[in-house]
């Protein structure tokens, strides 16, 4: 995960070994084998009868000690992503989905409830390759763009289009399954189209091509470090919108979205 | 009219910074985090806020580029910079300015990948990653050089010019130095051969002419120079 790794442990085998499957894929190698990471403690320290019993530490500071237990995976996911932000820079990283195919990536910016988590998993279902459904790291460093993978879980809700996956998986969180368990991990990939999807029931449309300041504009809103980063953030974006292609697209029908996605990657170089 | 202390002539406030997508500016403020989009019409005028012309010559030079009498413009230019005022974008006189204070010129990192970006064939119009003040001055100069007609338009997608460079430290030191072919005017491209459509969407390259274009060639505390061959070759090509 980009430069930044973590441990954790937990006082409770059961939650370790819950974590462990959730969270295997964001294992990664040590950056150096001499690097401290950072330790996460995900403990049980409530008194049996308390509703409020879990607590997160980081290095030993205390995070989040009162964490009801359908909250314990959530906030250590908060606290991974916090960390992963921590070590972005002079990355920029952007609240998007992102996936890839035939080396070229996708990615899906925008706000919550907007689709782009949805949007993401089912393409992964589909055969795309998973780079992150939350938080996606542009590196820039390089003549493109290129988007690094975050293969954080992915959150799935019972009831919705993606439901078999829940069902047939044998992770006790039903709400996240780890990525690999929709499709394959992909690794850093150029950016080829940035796209902002919005969920909008029965108003489905072809994608719509933006023009770069509304691209600009609209990768700029999902910048969570736009202040702490500055001009050259901005700058960044400017250098992405004008360069990646950008379109807005209203999801309804997710197998129409996939086939305009798959339209649209394959007509890009 | 509300009562906003608008300097005149106006300028963009040194922490605004500006990134030109034509035919849109998109402003962001570092002091807010705030990302401003500006319509066509306003994006006209704030390209042309350079701390020299009052509203007056703002509008005479939209007057002028547009086509229009100045009287009907007059009275939008003034809005558009109130708005401006209103939001906090421009310079209000305690800032130290940037205009017309040397080669010495910060410019954003990211102008470096204008001028080294290939250009897009066939592609409408100008695509200029960042004008900033300096930026956008020698473009101006480039431009108001160049004879912009139907044939450069049309052929081959782009002018380059072929520029020899070198980075200086601030010490004097000679740091780097190399070759490249700078898609004039920021990738002047083909796309259209209206001519009248091709000046509006170029439109800000062609005001003013008050800086060298060198100036544009300083990037990041760098400062990038051109020896007198390139600079006299450069010249003849655009005579």
């Amino acid at each position: 995960m980009h430069d930044a790794h973590f441990a954790i442990e937990s006082n409770r085998s059961d939650m370790a070994a819950r974590l462990g499957t959730l969270l295997g894929d964001l294992r990664a190698p040590a950056v150096a084998p001499d690097a401290t990471p950072v330790v996460y403690t995900v403990d049980w320290h409530g008194p049996p009868w308390s509703s409020h019993p879990w607590g997160v530490w980081r290095n030993g500071e205390p995070r989040a000690t009162t964490l009801v237990p359908s909250a314990v995976v959530e906030y250590l996911l908060w606290e991974i992503t916090r960390l992963l932000l921590e070590h972005a820079s002079p990355d920029i990283p952007a609240y998007a989905g992102a996936v890839a195919r035939n080396g070229k990536a996708l990615m899906l910016a925008g706000r919550r409830r907007t689709g782009k988590s949805t949007l993401t998993a089912w393409l992964t279902t589909r055969g795309w390759g998973f780079l992150t459904d939350e938080v996606a790291i542009l590196g820039l460093s390089g003549e493109r763009a290129v988007v690094l993978p975050f293969w954080r879980p992915v959150g799935v809700r019972r009831g919705g289009p993606l439901e078999h996956v829940v069902a047939d998986s044998d992770i006790d969180d039903p709400a996240l399954v780890p990525a690999s368990t929709l499709g394959a991990l992909a690794s850093a990939t150029p950016l080829a189209a940035v796209v902002l999807p919005m969920y909008s029931p029965g108003h489905s449309h072809d994608l719509a091509p933006l023009t770069p300041a509304e691209t600009l504009v609209g990768l700029t809103e999902h910048l969570p470090l736009l202040r702490q980063q500055g001009r050259q953030s901005f700058a960044a974006m400017v250098r992405v919108a004008d360069t990646v292609p950008g379109y807005s697209l209203a999801v309804d029908d997710l197998h129409k979205a996939e086939q305009q996605l798959s339209d649209l990657m394959g007509s890009l170089p | 009219m509300t009562d906003l202390a608008i300097p005149s002539p106006p300028a963009p406030h040194p922490a605004v910074e500006t990134a030109y997508l034509a035919p849109e500016a998109v402003l962001y403020d570092e002091r807010t985090a705030r990302v401003y989009r500006l319509n066509p019409s306003a994006s006209a005028v704030w390209m042309l806020l350079d701390g020299t012309g009052d509203v007056e010559a703002i509008s005479a030079e939209i007057g002028e580029i547009f086509d229009v009498p100045v009287a009907t413009v007059r009275g939008d230019v003034a809005a558009a910079i109130e708005q401006f005022a209103a939001q906090g974008l421009l310079r209000t006189g305690d800032e130290p300015s940037a205009a017309g204070s040397g080669p010495m010129i910060d410019v954003p990192d990211s102008v470096r990948p204008m001028l080294t970006s290939p250009p897009v064939d066939g592609e409408v119009a100008v695509r200029v990653a960042l004008f900033t003040r300096a930026g956008r001055a020698v473009l101006a100069h480039l431009a108001d050089s160049v004879d912009l007609d139907r044939a450069h338009l049309a052929h081959a997608g782009v002018v380059e010019v072929p520029i020899q460079w070198c980075f200086v430290a601030p010490g004097g030191d000679t740091v780097s130095a190399g070759n490249l072919r700078w898609p004039l005017a920021g990738a002047m491209v083909a796309g259209t051969t209206d001519l009248d459509e091709a000046r509006r969407r170029l439109w800000p390259l062609g005001h003013g002419n008050r800086a060298g274009w060198e100036r544009l060639l300083a990037a990041d505390g760098w400062v990038m120079t051109v020896d007198g061959d390139t600079l006299e070759a450069l010249e003849r090509l655009l005579a």
